[in-house]
């Protein structure tokens, strides 16, 4: 069972939960869950409100929280990047002190992963982690252009893509004075989006997105990658981000591990995929408890992939 | 605003009120949609709730046992159950805010469950959104969303389910796990047989909001409701469908449209 906890940054107040274990041994171990971009902390098919149980179960405290202004926090905030960033570094400290913990370990999903790098720069004591595991990390600026995103904009390589490379380019030139009521609104619409200016925010968060491998090169500490194999960030990671190693994560001292789990979506959305990916967090945290750090992970069933991530590339 | 769990201990709620406290002019409790739709919109939701917060309305959200931060699991979602939250949750908003007039507002499942409510418990007046008035269909259209998704990551040749092996399992007694969605035998037969959409307005003041793409699909059953009399007001509108992604795309028309709404009701 959670309890609920207000955490004040910046004169905001966020709502969080927090799973306690009631039989504790060993180090006090804490794990902040950062969520993907618009979402709540229960995540997609509740998947960060039983993964604070089972990690609750399993001896760590957790800690879900909603960023300013969102979601069940009070007020209502135009979230920028800076903000996210900002709660996420209050939130760790807030976890740290209140609950007195010996070790803090990021788990971030998605664009919760690169919150979760940027929070892990050094900086004051009480906002380190101690570790990370990072999924489906957030690392190719390019996604943020995504209309998920909320910054869609209208790039010309890629109208001219969707009209060349999709479907019988002849057929539409010899449809085209039929349906050019349509497509002189289509143009219409296309130019006004081209037209208007790139949003700040959109700028600054390709910016901090493009920070992520950097940060991840430089992150001293341990560290656990995990992606689905039919998540097309890993595509991303594996051909833009990181082709062949260039970042030198082999190279590290501690490199990261890395897991793909077999047929695992960007959500990991089926309960098989959600339990398989809740047993290898709590795997790779259980010497965390012991005041060790993790070595690398064990691969869950035939098909997974547990090498450092510079052999997986 | 407040959070806190409501209900009794064996089935804790958990419940988000905004507004002014007692001084509100109206209250309403916001049902919200069903799995995925839940999740997409939730924060978009309680940004609409926190702004009609600042106009005067005690708004209550919470989560069906089984969902969000309520107590249970996902496999104990039933309509019956997520029916008797509602009417829990309508009891609390009064409690909490002695509000003296109150209704439900919802969207997609959560405007069939707001319905369905209204029908039990009329409120002072019922808000929907692009309601879901076809469960059977509803949920079929669900088990459908597995199998497109296992048909865009996996090879056609590995996608071993199909509608009807689902189906059987239900009718075996299992579970079915759908994208990361437990759903129970109960669920599924609720879904297909159990309350159907009323016949007529279950309460006197009601806003139906749709989208102008949903009109055909509707026929003639919003159109039957105004017609039987009271005062249920229809409008299509060109909204965007923005249950179905994560976007931060705001229903600025169905919400302004339910604020002219509220203030003339």
């Amino acid at each position: 069972m959670a309890e609920q906890v207000s955490i004040p940054v910046d004169g905001w107040v966020l709502h969080g939960m927090v799973h306690v274990p009631q039989h504790a041994s060993g180090k006090r171990v804490g794990v902040v869950l950062f969520h993907e971009n618009f979402n709540s902390k229960f995540g997609t098919h509740r998947l960060f409100r039983d993964l604070g149980d089972q990690l609750a179960q399993g001896g760590f405290c957790a800690l879900r929280y909603d960023d300013r202004g969102m979601c069940d926090s009070p007020g209502v905030c135009d979230l920028t990047i800076a903000d996210r960033l900002a709660d996420a570094r209050g939130a760790v400290s807030f976890f740290r002190t209140q609950y007195k913990l010996d070790a803090v370990v990021g788990w971030g999903l998605c664009l919760g992963s690169s919150v979760a790098l940027h929070t892990a720069a050094p900086g004051n004591p009480n906002e380190k982690l101690d570790g990370l595991i990072l999924c489906c990390l957030l690392a190719d600026p390019g996604i943020v252009s995504l209309p998920q995103f909320g910054y869609e904009r209208v790039q010309v390589s890629k109208i001219a893509q969707e009209f060349f490379l999709r479907g019988n380019v002849l057929r539409k030139l010899w449809n085209a004075p039929k349906s050019m009521n349509s497509w002189m609104r289509k143009i219409g619409v296309l130019a006004r989006r081209y037209l208007r200016p790139t949003p700040k925010e959109l700028d600054r968060m390709k910016e901090v997105i493009g920070a992520v491998a950097d940060l991840l090169v430089r992150y001293e500490g341990p560290s656990l990658m995990i992606y689905g194999d039919k998540d097309s960030y890993l595509t991303d990671w594996v051909e833009r981000v990181n082709p062949g190693d260039k970042l030198g994560l082999k190279r590290k001292k501690m490199p990261p591990g890395w897991i793909v789990i077999k047929d695992g979506d960007h959500t990991f959305s089926s309960r098989e995929k959600t339990e398989e990916l809740f047993r290898l967090t709590l795997d790779w945290l259980g010497p965390f408890l012991a005041g060790h750090l993790p070595s690398s992970p064990k691969a869950a069933s035939e098909g997974q992939q547990e090498d450092p991530v510079a052999q997986a590339v | 605003m407040e959070t806190f769990f409501f209900g009794p201990p064996s089935r804790r709620l958990f419940g988000a009120l905004d507004g002014p406290g007692r001084k509100a002019r109206a209250g309403l409790v916001f049902c919200p949609p069903f799995g995925e739709e839940m999740i997409t919109t939730y924060a978009r939701l309680a940004r609409w709730s926190k702004e009609l917060a600042k106009l005067g309305f005690a708004v209550l959200r919470f989560h069906p046992y089984g969902t969000g931060e309520s107590d249970g699991t996902f496999r104990e979602f039933t309509i019956e159950g997520a029916l008797r939250d509602t009417m829990t949750a309508m009891n609390c908003l009064r409690e909490r805010t002695g509000v003296e007039r109150a209704g439900f507002f919802g969207l997609r499942f959560g405007a069939f469950l707001a319905a369905q409510a209204a029908q039990a418990y009329p409120p002072d007046f019922l808000i929907l959104w692009s309601p879901v008035t076809d469960t059977r269909q509803y949920f079929r259209d669900l088990l459908r969303m597995r199998l497109t998704a296992e048909l865009v990551h996996l090879k056609a040749d590995r996608v071993k389910v199909t509608t009807k092996s689902m189906i059987s399992d239900f009718e075996a007694g299992r579970t079915v796990d759908n994208l990361g969605y437990e759903f129970s035998p109960a669920l599924y037969r609720q879904m297909t047989a159990g309350p159907s959409w009323p016949q007529q307005p279950p309460c006197l003041k009601v806003l139906w909001l749709s989208r102008v793409s949903e009109r055909t699909q509707l026929a003639s059953l919003p159109n039957d409701w105004v017609d039987q009399g009271g005062n249920a007001q229809l409008e299509f509108l060109q909204e965007l469908p923005f249950w179905e992604d994560f976007s931060s795309v705001f229903p600025a028309k169905f919400a302004r449209a339910s604020e002219s709404w509220l203030a003339a009701s």
